[in-house]
């Protein structure tokens, strides 16, 4: 008896370990445009250096962003970018620590595309909010990409727009991620 | 009086020729720049050991950092990341190359010159690296 419960524990284990799927990625790319409607310049940037580790059996996800690696096109706005608004030598990292919510849906065993809502806290600027974001989870063999795009609301996370460039920066950034992670 | 209206349209002159220079002016680069020089492992050690302590000395600084090349990634703008060993599995130093098509082999010493990032889950990053040995 004392064996078989052995066994049985060794296999749970081995079982448990089986599906602990980690998935990881340090190329993840994420952009923001926050052009104001009718400005004559595109306020936007692209990061492609954001790390992110998916648990396929918890739901667990997280995305860390380091804010210094967004590119602009035009020195001015990466320098405003980084003293202004996001004081990124205060708070050089953004990042989101969610779950995915419709688990039980996914099948990591099989490819597919499926559709999902991440719920959980967005860290900006020093400022953290629960949010949803509705995004697509993308399985192909051992890899999973994921993929979202919704809007910040810059004054959510204490980011302040003077009113002398309103007419170039909007009160909202939308953010487009995309990340391919791959089996760990 | 002519003297004083071309003294002022000159000082107009170049104060426009600056704003346009200034605002048209791309992201700075690190060519010129002269770097921190530090090992990969040290570096590494630097943001284990105490981060706010490691991000005063070298968040936003340029530096110049060696080490063997573990392995490399592609994102997903057909950029190049150059992943150095540490030592450590958990604190690998990142380094994103700023020119495309630049090749790097797996288990080359290496030494790359860039802005660095701060540290993360996956590591140390620098990024608009240069590769300068």
């Amino acid at each position: 008896m004392k064996k078989f419960i052995l066994t049985a524990a060794i296999l749970a284990a081995g079982s448990t370990a089986l599906f602990a799927q980690k998935y990881m990625t340090r190329t993840a790319r994420i952009t923001f445009d926050a052009t104001s409607k009718g400005s004559p310049e595109d306020i936007a940037a692209v990061n492609n250096e954001v790390a992110s580790i998916l648990d396929s059996k918890t739901g667990d996800v997280v995305f860390q962003v380091p804010v210094k690696s967004f590119k602009f096109e035009k020195a001015l706005m990466q320098d405003h970018f980084n003293e202004n608004y996001m004081e990124s030598d205060k708070f050089p990292k953004s990042d989101f620590k969610g779950k995915v919510g419709n688990l039980d849906a996914l099948n990591f065993a099989k490819d597919g595309s499926y559709p999902t809502t991440v719920a959980g806290k967005l860290t900006i600027h020093g400022v953290s909010n629960d949010v949803n974001v509705p995004g697509t989870i993308v399985v192909k063999g051992t890899s999973v990409t994921l993929k979202a795009k919704f809007a910040v609301k810059l004054a959510d996370y204490k980011i302040s727009v003077p009113n002398m460039v309103a007419d170039k920066l909007g009160k909202e950034a939308l953010i487009s991620l995309e990340g391919v992670l791959n089996q760990k | 009086m002519k003297k004083l209206i071309m003294i002022v349209l000159s000082l107009g002159l170049i104060g426009v020729g600056t704003g346009i220079y200034l605002f048209n002016k791309k992201p700075e680069t690190v060519d010129d720049k002269k770097g921190i020089n530090i090992a990969a492992a040290d570096l590494a050690k630097a943001y284990s050991a105490n981060e706010r302590a490691a991000d005063s000395l070298y968040l936003n600084q340029v530096i110049e950092v060696s080490g063997t090349v573990g392995s490399t990634e592609t994102n997903q703008d057909g950029g190049l990341m150059v992943i150095l060993t540490t030592g450590d599995p958990d604190a690998d130093i990142q380094c994103t190359l700023r020119d495309k098509g630049v090749q790097v082999a797996k288990g080359a010493q290496v030494t790359l010159k860039g802005f660095c990032s701060g540290s993360g889950i996956t590591g140390v990053s620098l990024t608009d690296c240069i590769v300068t040995k």
